[in-house]
Parts: C-alpha cells; sequence; structure tokens
C-alpha cells in the first residue's frame, strides 16, 4: 500500500492534477504541457518529474522531442480505492436499512 | 432505499440515508459488537468478529475473516462519541498475515451524524482524509492527502450518481 501513500502525495498538488488532466485527452509534448501555467519550464518539468515516479505518466523520447501520457493503471489503483469506497458505504447503507427493518420496535 | 451520494468533487466520499428509526437505535446499530455482526460487512452477517472500546481513544475492530494464514478487517480508533448524535473513528483497513506481517491502507477518517428528521433519522456518514495529529498518533499514517484531490481529478468522465 506504500504506492497508494506515493499515488495521493503526486496527486496533492493543483499544477500536477492540472496536467494530468490535460493528459486524460490524449498525449503531449512536454515542451507543450507548461504553455497553460505561468510556471517555468523547469519547474514543470519538476512536477512531470513527481508524476512520473509515482507511476501516473510515462514519458516516451522520439527524437530530440519527449512525450508524456497518462499510465491508466495506475490511474486506475487510485481510482478504484476510491470507487471501492463509495460503493461499500453504499452497500453498507443498505445492509443496515435491512437490519434495522427487522429491528424496528 | 434512496441514497444521496456525493456528486464527485471536491468533498470527501459522502453517503446519507433516512432511517424510520429513532436516532439511538441507529447509533446502536453503529456501536454495539453484536448488532455491527448483523449487519456490516460485504453481505449481512458475514463478519468474523466485532469489538468496540466505545470511548474517545477507544479501539475498535471489525473481522472479516481469520484463519489460519491471515486475518483481514478494518480497525480504528474513536474519536468522538455522542450517543445518538455523532461519531468520529479513525479507519483503515488491513491484512495481518501469521507471519506478523500486516499491510494497511492509508489511515482514514469516518464521521457519522444523527440527526432526527420526524419520525424518523437522517445519518450522514462522511468519510474523508485525517487532518487531525491527534488522528495520526499511533498509526504510522503517511497519509496527508485529502480523497477529495483525487476525486476532484477523476471525476471527469466518472458516471454521475443516480
Amino acid at each position: 500500500m506504500q504506492n497508494l501513500d506515493v499515488i495521493f502525495s503526486a496527486l496533492s498538488d493543483g499544477t500536477r492534477r492540472a496536467i494530468l488532466q490535460r493528459l486524460m485527452q490524449g498525449e503531449a509534448r512536454l515542451s507543450d504541457l507548461a504553455k497553460p501555467f505561468d510556471m517555468s519550464q523547469p519547474a514543470v518539468s519538476k512536477h512531470v518529474r513527481v508524476l512520473h515516479d509515482a507511476g501516473l505518466l510515462v514519458i516516451e523520447k522520439r527524437g530530440r522531442t519527449r512525450h508524456c501520457r497518462l499510465n491508466a493503471s495506475q490511474m486506475k489503483v487510485a481510482s478504484d480505492w476510491l470507487a471501492d469506497y463509495q460503493s461499500f458505504w453504499t452497500q453498507q447503507f443498505d445492509n443496515l436499512a435491512q437490519h434495522l427493518a427487522t429491528v424496528k420496535k | 432505499m434512496e441514497f444521496v451520494k456525493t456528486t464527485l468533487g471536491d468533498d470527501p466520499i459522502i453517503v446519507e440515508c433516512y432511517f424510520p428509526v429513532t436516532a439511538d437505535i441507529v447509533f446502536q446499530a453503529w456501536t454495539d459488537p453484536d448488532s455491527v455482526m448483523k449487519w456490516f460487512g460485504p453481505v449481512p452477517n458475514s463478519l468474523h468478529s466485532a469489538s468496540i472500546d466505545l470511548r474517545p481513544g477507544g479501539a475498535w475492530q471489525f473481522l472479516k475473516s481469520k484463519d489460519d494464514e491471515k486475518s483481514t478487517g478494518f480497525e480504528g480508533a474513536y474519536l468522538e462519541v455522542e450517543p445518538g448524535r455523532r461519531l468520529v473513528f479513525t479507519w483503515s483497513q488491513f491484512v495481518l498475515h501469521a507471519t506478523g506481517q500486516r499491510e494497511a491502507s492509508p489511515l482514514s477518517q469516518v464521521e457519522i451524524s444523527f440527526t432526527v428528521k420526524g419520525e424518523g433519522t437522517q445519518v450522514r456518514l462522511v468519510h474523508s482524509a485525517v487532518h487531525s495529529d491527534q488522528a495520526r498518533r499511533g498509526f504510522g499514517g503517511g497519509w496527508e492527502v485529502g480523497i477529495g484531490n483525487l476525486v476532484k481529478l477523476l471525476a471527469e468522465g466518472a458516471p454521475g450518481c443516480d
């Protein structure tokens, strides 16, 4: 579960979430990723490295440009954890409702 | 049963439900081990055991399964206990192997409020990240990021709630 901590830590930053949101639309050149942000290229590269270290994105070098894309499986690890809990608690409330119907009065 | 669920957004996981019984009865369902055994878990009556030390700082543990190799379940400690009104506890999902090796999810926090509504009770459950040092103490946390952050990120394209 160490893995999960690293993922959530990487996601704790607004810029990094914005970068991932951009990549949800498809892959992008590293140099293009910096454009929407009021931030230097090295600063953005640093965020990209954090996301890369958490396994959330993949960097591929083609010629002289580096391309970034989402690593869907790692995103799924995190989203599954959350989706699991949303449905988990809904299920618990359903169970509780059934239980309370039997103890009523 | 109709549930009002979180619209995926900034907030933590929120589940709400109205139960046509008194707040004391719902509160008891959450805090009495025998009652918990009857409904908590993947399906009703499926828990292996439930132990509850109902006081601030007291531990709770619901075991889903236990055999020679490992035990799995949920555990935490109560932070606030207000009978019939409010219950706050830390939450971790764990697997304990017979070898002593232990795996656990990041520590989070569950807050349940019981509000009298007509002849019944509105129950609101909020499952969120842990913010207080008090809650982290003794649990080897490492959980510093809001669940909401990720929910927000993943909100785009996520299916809506009914």
